[in-house]
């Protein structure tokens, strides 16, 4: 695994378990990767599931979260700026995970079982600096058709301090950006208020890192 | 197949096996059986093995894939007699029950206990959640793993956890019974020796597949077998075309069996998505499934039905339709059965001080064993139809079976082997007759199984039901009449719809055992795959409702629950009324049902399955 300063490089040819058994694997992206089941983990590859993103929702929304770039064949760079990357363009060789100070994260999600796929599922970072978001990524799964990242309610935390009154102004923009499908596991009106529910969670959960 | 060969190690020899597509296939087809198939789709973890150490799905992982690399399956991991300390500390512990999961749960144990030789609780949770054990919930998987570990790192593992057994206060301590004893056949289970219906393959086996419905609700116009009988290696299809239209019942079921008998082996009409269309022999899986894709069917699609209370209503579209079934009680408004069944004094209405009205829903839920269905059929030395098949119920299956075939029961014999999880599931006629007339049709042994989607959508499942309570209680805390209105949706098909509705109204108003308690039901057909025995047959669903409506009215009467439960719960030695009625032994001959009129229940079932019965009513 490359691991220059400013980003955590990762061979797409690698399993999961190889990232996870990783030293610099973020605690993160660790954490979600540790809720596949260990099978799961030795079988796929970080290029396979950035071939078919829906198979692991919650990974894909962390990539989002965490700002990933997409190594391509011919050393392009590009963001991984929304899932299915790699279908029908150059094959991707790396993922790019950039390394930032003051960074915090958070994750909340809505499943039928503990180890099931999230029916929703909210992954929050945010970057502080003096008490300050700098930037602030909020990736869901479940509220659109694949995992994608919310571009404009995310952008209203920029600039001001993460506090109760500036988390519940994005969750309650949340509603209003996403466009869910309805299935078996949950309507379309279930989805859309548990994105709004779930965003606020994972930026509490980004809050009270920073207290605790 | 495809001819090619592949070099491996497995369990530390060399290898050149056929490479049969998927590393699960070839392990199987060269004799490897502890591996195990359960859903084909990396959900269920038991086709796991280690490769170069590490445990994966070998239904995920081309054979090709593993050419050159190392694999252990669980035949590997005993030395002779000697078991590994895992596999005897899954006996000892009695971290197995049906031992399907077992062989995928221990590889997996084994590949943490190697890398983390001391792990937490949490952490064998996590490392074991990949393998989805449906009999033991996973409490004694965990013991055993962590004696394996306290052995292996050399400590004492103290006295084994066995499970603990919990016998009533007054009987006396016995030598066996009641006491926790280690599996008989444990060791069999955990080195993974071919105990199940699918751990063998006999010479000149052909592979058979079914053709399902794509449609809910649909008539064949037409179906074109002719390019599947063409193909090479195919060597029998079936249709309703091919098969005498015998009726019958597969829910398995004591003689005689409840009707309506409303199923063919094959039919023209289709009546949920699923269902049986045709069935292929061929040489092998590849071909039969290729076989599958050349059959033309021509359908004419009707209205589907999925909703039991629309199913009822004037105007629905009606399901059974044929007239050859006889015993539907309103065939034209999909109700099978119709019971309305009292006991006790209707006046009891009146001492209640307050009458509770409630309705609660309940869903369709598969058993999802991890063993799918599969059987195979051949011919013996005797000229007898052996079929070897995943089922709970071998004798039923001879018994309903043998019409379909044209055979005396004597010329069947049917061989249970120990079966991966049932839960009821397999307590029906599945793929026994399609397997069974495959084999008559091609004179060679058949193996059939079901995919994990087909177990979704061709086996079988838990009734849903809509349950309406109405209760009546004193101020006192006194629950004085109870009626239960129930409607049991029991899908395309009759099979167990009679009985596990009883069954649910026979247990919920035994329960609280009012003086005066009422039964309505009615089982209605929707377009759905029909659904059978499941745990607690019946009971379940109606407990949920019943246990719900008892806490509901505690806390709307500002009760405490447990207080006004103790209150009236049955006691020992308490005649249950409800059942007597409904015709629990011998009583029950003088009950008058309403489902058939004028006639009781035993003379209702004696009319319809031409059983003398004890003619006690007037003849039809």
């Amino acid at each position: 695994m490359e691991t220059p300063n400013k980003y955590w490089q990762i061979d797409a040819a690698s399993s999961l378990q190889a990232l996870l058994d990783d030293a610099a694997c973020p605690p993160l992206l660790g954490g979600v990767l540790g809720g596949l089941p260990w099978q799961t983990r030795n079988e796929k590859t970080v290029a396979a599931l950035l071939r078919a993103p829906r198979t692991a929702p919650l990974w894909t929304a962390a990539l989002l979260a965490l700002g990933a770039e997409v190594v391509l064949e011919d050393d392009t760079v590009t963001p991984l700026a929304s899932p299915g990357q790699g279908k029908g363009q150059s094959t991707p060789v790396a993922l790019r995970l950039p390394r930032r100070e003051g960074q915090r994260w958070g994750i909340a999600r809505v499943a039928r079982t503990p180890a099931d796929e999230p029916i929703v599922a909210a992954v929050a970072v945010v970057e502080l600096a003096e008490g300050m978001v700098q930037a602030a990524r909020l990736a869901l799964a479940g509220a659109w058709p694949e995992p994608a990242r919310l571009a404009q309610a995310a952008a209203q935390l920029v600039g001001g301090p993460l506090d109760a009154a500036s988390i519940a102004a994005t969750a309650a923009a949340i509603e209003a950006e996403v466009e869910p499908e309805g299935d078996w596991l949950g309507s379309a009106a279930y989805r859309r208020a548990m994105a709004s529910v779930l965003a606020r969670r994972a930026l509490e959960a980004c809050l009270k890192e920073g207290e605790g | 197949m495809n001819g090619k060969l592949i070099e491996l190690t497995v369990n530390g020899v060399q290898r050149t096996l056929e490479d049969r597509g998927s590393l699960l296939d070839t392990l199987r087809g060269a004799g490897y059986f502890g591996v195990k198939f359960g859903c084909g789709s990396g959900d269920c973890g038991a086709c796991t093995v280690l490769l170069d150490g590490q445990p994966l799905h070998s239904c995920q992982v081309h054979a090709a894939d593993a050419a050159g690399r190392a694999v252990t399956t669980i035949e590997g991991l005993a030395d002779g007699e000697r078991l590994h300390p895992l596999q005897q500390a899954f006996i000892e512990a009695g971290g197995l029950q049906c031992g399907y999961c077992t062989p995928a749960q221990i590889l997996t144990a084994k590949a943490l206990l190697d890398r983390n030789p001391d792990p937490s609780e949490a952490e064998i949770r996590q490392a074991m959640s990949g393998v989805l054990c449906r009999c033991t919930g996973y409490v004694k998987i965990v013991q055993a793993v962590q004696r394996a570990a306290a052995l292996m790192r050399g400590e004492n593992g103290g006295p084994p956890p066995l499970p603990q057994v919990i016998t009533p206060p007054e009987m006396a301590p016995l030598a066996v019974v009641g006491q926790p004893k280690p599996k008989v056949d444990g060791a069999k289970l955990v080195t993974g020796r071919p105990a199940y219906t699918d751990d063998i393959r006999l010479d000149g086996m052909l592979y058979g597949a079914l053709l399902t419905s794509p449609h809910a609700h649909a008539r064949i116009r037409r179906i074109n077998a002719s390019r599947a009988r063409a193909l090479p290696g195919v060597h029998a299809v079936l249709t309703w075309q091919d098969i005498p239209r015998v009726k019958y019942c597969s829910g398995g079921q004591s003689y005689p069996q409840p009707p309506p008998f409303d199923q063919v082996v094959l039919d023209n009409k289709v009546r949920h998505v699923g269902d049986r269309v045709a069935v292929v022999a061929a040489e092998t899986p590849e071909i039969a499934r290729q076989a599958l894709a050349l059959i033309e069917v021509d359908y004419e699609v009707l209205e589907p039905v999925l909703d039991a209370e629309a199913a009822m209503a004037d105007g629905a579209p009606v399901i059974h339709d044929e007239v050859d079934t006889h015993g539907i009680h309103d065939a034209a408004r999909n109700i099978v059965h119709h019971i309305d069944v009292a006991a006790g004094d209707a006046a009891m209405w009146e001492r209640a001080d307050y009458i509770f009205e409630r309705t609660y829903r309940t869903a369709q839920q598969q058993q999802a064993q991890i063993e799918p269905h599969v059987c195979i059929t051949w011919w013996d030395a005797d000229g007898r139809l052996v079929v070897r098949t995943s089922t709970q119920v071998p004798f039923h299956v001879r018994r309903i079976l043998a019409p379909l075939v044209g055979l005396p029961v004597r010329r069947i014999r049917v061989v249970k082997p120990r079966i991966g999880g049932g839960f009821g599931g397999k307590q029906e006629l599945v793929l026994e007759d399609l397997c069974a007339h495959l084999t008559l049709a091609t004179g060679r042994p058949v193996r059939m199984h079901y995919s994990r989607r087909q177990e979704f959508t061709s086996a079988r499942s838990r009734h849903p039901q809509i349950m309406r309570y109405k209760v009546g209680v004193t101020k006192d805390m006194e629950v004085v009449a109870m009626q239960l209105d129930l409607i049991g949706d029991t899908g395309a098909y009759g099979t167990h719809g009679l009985t596990v509705q009883m069954v649910g109204g026979q247990k919920a108003l035994s329960l609280y055992n009012a003086p005066y308690s009422r039964f309505v039901c009615d089982v209605v057909y929707t377009t759905k795959p029909p659904p059978g025995a499941f745990r607690g047959y019946g009971a379940v669903q109606c407990f949920f409702g019943l246990e719900t409506v008892m806490a509901e009215i505690a806390d709307e009467m500002g009760w405490d629950v447990v207080e006004f439960k103790r209150k009236n719960w049955v006691r020992q030695g308490e005649e249950l009324r409800i059942a007597k009625a409904l015709g629990e032994g011998r009583e029950g001959i003088s009950w008058r049902a309403t489902c058939a009129p004028a006639r009781c229940c035993w003379c209702w079932m004696a009319w319809s399955t031409s059983w003398k019965g004890p003619g006690c009513c007037p003849p039809c």
